[in-house]
């Protein structure tokens, strides 16, 4: 073992020798002038490199403040939804039975402004649904709307704004706001149809219109509404809904399902699926 | 006070003052054996002078980081190394990639060969023959041994400092350092 240690110490000084023994190797002669010039370009980067570093923490502080704050700012925004879907359940008036397909009451202003905020209304109609909620809701506007209600419903009508009978609608139970569990009557026993006025029906979605060179155009969507959640832009041109075409002229509303409105918006035409949870 | 007198610590002092004369002189004090020593890690005098230059660059820019708590020479070959070891890096990655380099599992790059030993009739020639094949041997070492093998066997400082400059215990430093001398022996045994 004292051997081996020998030899190996001994092959390590022959390798320490050969190593040690090796020439210099020294910096060239314009080694100073080229490091003079390399400082003075580094110096003059200083300030940008500053910049750029600071920009290394800034940016990815941005990105994350503007997430945080968008984040926030949902979160705000589905909380007002929720309050004022909460506002528009609390029963203004009495509406105890079923309605035909959107066939609306005349609907008060009180409560549009619940409306603004509320879950986007159903304006599902078609075959014998009704709405569950909309039992209890009247109108005190005296419209244009037409809706089949049970007898008991008679005295209710024309008390609430038709825009909250919409929005009582319980989407998570009745996505299109339409109750199969209960049946309409006809409008033989409960009444006479009476048009809607197309801007009526589009305000329940969201959406105020004017009427330019004969046609309608979105003149604002509402924040937070059927038409702002599916894609609806101020300047589109409605075409139609459901494919069936619109006009300013008064509408038997029930004919429509609400699920889709045709636009022109520029040059292109569109279908625009309306989506009932923005 | 004339800059020679100063001590590493005095000069750099000075340069955070502003004297530029005090940086002149740490240069001057420490160029070769920065580039000596970049040179023998990576076999490659271009890139030794560049990153010698890189070392002072970047000395000069963190002197006000400056501590005294250990010596400006561990400082100066601590910033050396970590350029270096990062040229290798580089350079690994590139040879992988370009697939013309033998790679060994651990990452040792064997494609050290040794040069055929017929004698040259120029003693001259045959020298630096020998010492281009010591040169390629020292910079075929894995990176984890050759800096500590450069460090102590070609640049001549002791173990205590090799191991403040790459930040290792006194122990680990010795094993590489014997581990790499092992890999030296075997890859020229036919030159000791």
């Amino acid at each position: 073992m004292f051997n081996e240690n020998g030899n190996r110490n001994r092959e390590d000084e022959k390798l320490i020798g050969v190593l040690s023994a090796l020439p210099k190797v020294d910096a060239p002669m314009d080694f100073d002038f080229r490091l003079r010039a390399r400082l003075a370009r580094a110096n003059s980067r200083g300030s940008s490199w500053v910049f750029i570093r600071a920009l290394k923490f800034a940016i990815p502080a941005v990105i994350i403040l503007g997430l945080g704050g968008f984040y926030l700012s949902n979160l705000y925004r589905n909380s007002n939804l929720t309050e004022s879907v909460s506002q528009v359940e609390s029963p203004q008036t009495v509406a105890s039975e079923t309605l035909e397909p959107f066939q609306t009451t005349t609907q008060s202003n009180e409560t549009n402004g619940a409306i603004a905020g509320a879950s986007p209304p159903s304006v599902v109609i078609g075959g014998n649904k009704g709405f569950s909620k909309r039992d209890e809701i009247a109108s005190t506007e005296s419209s244009t709307a037409v809706k089949k209600r049970t007898a008991s419903d008679k005295e209710s009508r024309g008390v609430s704004s038709r825009d909250s009978a919409l929005s009582e609608v319980d989407d998570e139970v009745y996505p299109r706001g339409v109750s199969p569990k209960k049946r309409l009557e006809t409008s033989q026993n409960s009444g006479t149809n009476e048009p809607l006025k197309v801007s009526d029906l589009l305000s329940v979605l969201g959406i105020e219109i004017e009427t330019a060179e004969g046609k309608l155009k979105v003149r604002s969507v509402k924040e937070g509404s059927v038409a702002a959640g599916s894609g609806v832009k101020t300047g589109d041109i409605l075409m139609a809904i459901d494919g069936l075409e619109i006009s300013n002229s008064p509408i038997t509303v029930s004919k429509f399902e609400g699920k889709t409105l045709n636009v022109k918006r520029g040059t292109e035409e569109l279908e625009i699926p309306l989506k009932l949870r923005p | 006070m004339p800059h020679e007198n100063l001590s590493d610590h005095e000069l750099i002092e000075a340069t955070v003052k502003g004297d530029e004369d005090a940086f002149a002189e740490i240069v001057s004090r420490y160029k070769n054996p920065i580039t000596n020593f970049l040179y023998r890690m990576l076999n490659d005098y271009e890139e030794a002078v560049d990153l010698a230059q890189e070392t002072f660059v970047r000395v000069y820019f963190a002197a006000e980081r400056y501590h005294t708590d250990f010596a400006f020479s561990t400082y100066i070959y601590r910033i050396a190394s970590n350029l270096a070891i990062s040229e290798i890096r580089k350079r690994k990655r590139r040879k992988l990639l370009s697939l013309t380099g033998l790679v060994s599992y651990d990452g040792e790059e064997t494609d050290f060969q040794p040069p055929d030993k017929k004698p040259l009739q120029d003693a001259d020639m045959l020298d630096s023959e020998r010492q281009q094949v010591i040169a390629r041997a020292i910079a075929s070492l894995p990176e984890k041994y050759r800096a500590p093998v450069v460090l102590r066997d070609v640049q001549g400082l002791s173990y205590d400092e090799v191991a403040a400059m790459l930040k290792l215990g006194l122990g680990t430093t010795k094993s590489r350092i014997s581990r790499g001398r092992d890999l030296l022996r075997e890859k020229l045994k036919s030159y000791l």
